[in-house]
């Protein structure tokens, strides 16, 4: 992979990293389609936690004590989007087979136009 | 729309995951075939970027917010077993490091937000790029399986809760359905501007007779087409 190949991939992962730390904090704070479904059918104090996350609401719980809610925020969405791929990358390692630039002699034949396999 | 663990009956919960467990098995099986090495680093980026935006409610009339689910948009730019596997991924970070769906509810949420969307939304983009070649069919088709999929995923996620006698079944459907009409907007617009983007710097990676997300980023595809405009041609007619 030659950095040239990779340059396109520049402004996807700053707009991602930008959107993770900075834009984050503009979310809008509605209720999302299925939480105001839950609040007009009055179910939604039936939630419950199984497991203790460190991230909970999207800010990191350690932090949001002494650095404040936007750092915990901030904090939180970088650990995820960083987290995220690199968990995609040693996926990604794990589930791919062939090497770059030797195509799988099982693959089947290219298909022009084709609908696709589930259509 | 992320559901939490509480909401969801036992029979209901293992029913999900054992339908995701089949998905996410089939997803495994198939990307192995069709993943290449070339492509992990877009995968990787891809994720990220569904995650970010996850983050990232957006205002809606009536009071309420809606945000990306991303399965649509993943399966068209990697290819639906790719995508699956990455939506996947990132609703198990959501569900274990913050707490955003249960644990237990996993499967429901990655069959509402995930498979339908990868397989779903991905069919309706490629039945309509049969209908309609070239750029429109793509930006259409993408449009429209990123909106059907967020109203289909609402309706499916209605259908979990009606099930497990949390809400009955009509009125939740239709609220649900209802404020995923708007939400969809949303859905459609995010991934058309994505795709977007991507068709403006790698055109390759929607070449319909490419239908291997690998082989469309491999310098292959370059070689093969070594006049960038011949690709646009083909997919921009």
């Amino acid at each position: 992979m030659t950095r040239r190949a990779l340059r396109w991939l520049v402004p996807l992962a700053v707009v991602t990293l930008l959107l993770a730390v900075a834009i984050a904090h503009l979310a809008s704070s509605n209720p999302d389609g299925l939480e105001r479904v839950a609040q007009q059918q009055d179910f939604a104090r039936k939630g419950k936690t199984t497991a203790a996350a460190p991230m909970p609401e999207y800010e990191v719980s350690a932090l949001r004590g002494a650095l404040g809610r936007p750092a915990a925020r901030t904090a939180a969405g970088l650990s995820g989007v960083l987290l995220t791929f690199g968990l995609l990358l040693g996926l990604g390692r794990l589930v791919s087979r062939r090497r770059r630039g030797q195509p799988d002699p099982s693959a089947p034949a290219p298909r022009d136009r084709s609908p696709g396999p589930d259509a | 729309m992320h559901i939490p663990d509480g909401w969801l009956s036992t029979p209901v919960l293992l029913a999900s995951n054992v339908l995701a467990v089949g998905g996410l098995t089939w997803a495994t099986i198939r990307a192995r075939r069709e993943l290449d090495e070339s492509a992990i680093p877009l995968m990787g980026v891809m994720g990220a970027f569904v995650f970010a935006a996850q983050m990232i409610n957006l205002p809606l009339p009536g009071g309420i917010s809606g945000h990306l689910m991303g399965g649509t948009l993943l399966a068209i730019v990697l290819g639906p077993a790719v995508g699956t596997l990455v939506i996947a991924s990132v609703l198990l970070l959501q569900a274990l490091l913050f707490a955003d769906g249960g644990l237990l509810a996993f499967g429901a949420n990655f069959l509402n937000m995930g498979l339908v969307g990868t397989l779903g939304g991905y069919v309706v983009y490629r039945a309509v790029r049969w209908f309609a070649p070239g750029s429109r069919g793509l930006y259409a088709g993408a449009a429209l399986g990123a909106w059907l999929a967020t109203v289909a995923g609402a309706a499916l996620a209605a259908l979990h809760l009606g099930l497990s006698g949390t809400a009955p079944l009509g009125a939740v459907t239709v609220a649900a359905v209802g404020f995923h009409l708007a939400i969809g907007a949303i859905e459609a617009t995010v991934t058309v501007a994505v795709i977007h983007y991507l068709v403006r710097v790698r055109p390759e990676l929607f070449l319909l007779d490419r239908p291997l997300p690998g082989d469309c980023i491999a310098t292959s595809a370059v070689a093969a087409h070594p006049n960038p405009n011949t690709i646009n041609a083909k997919v921009i007619q």
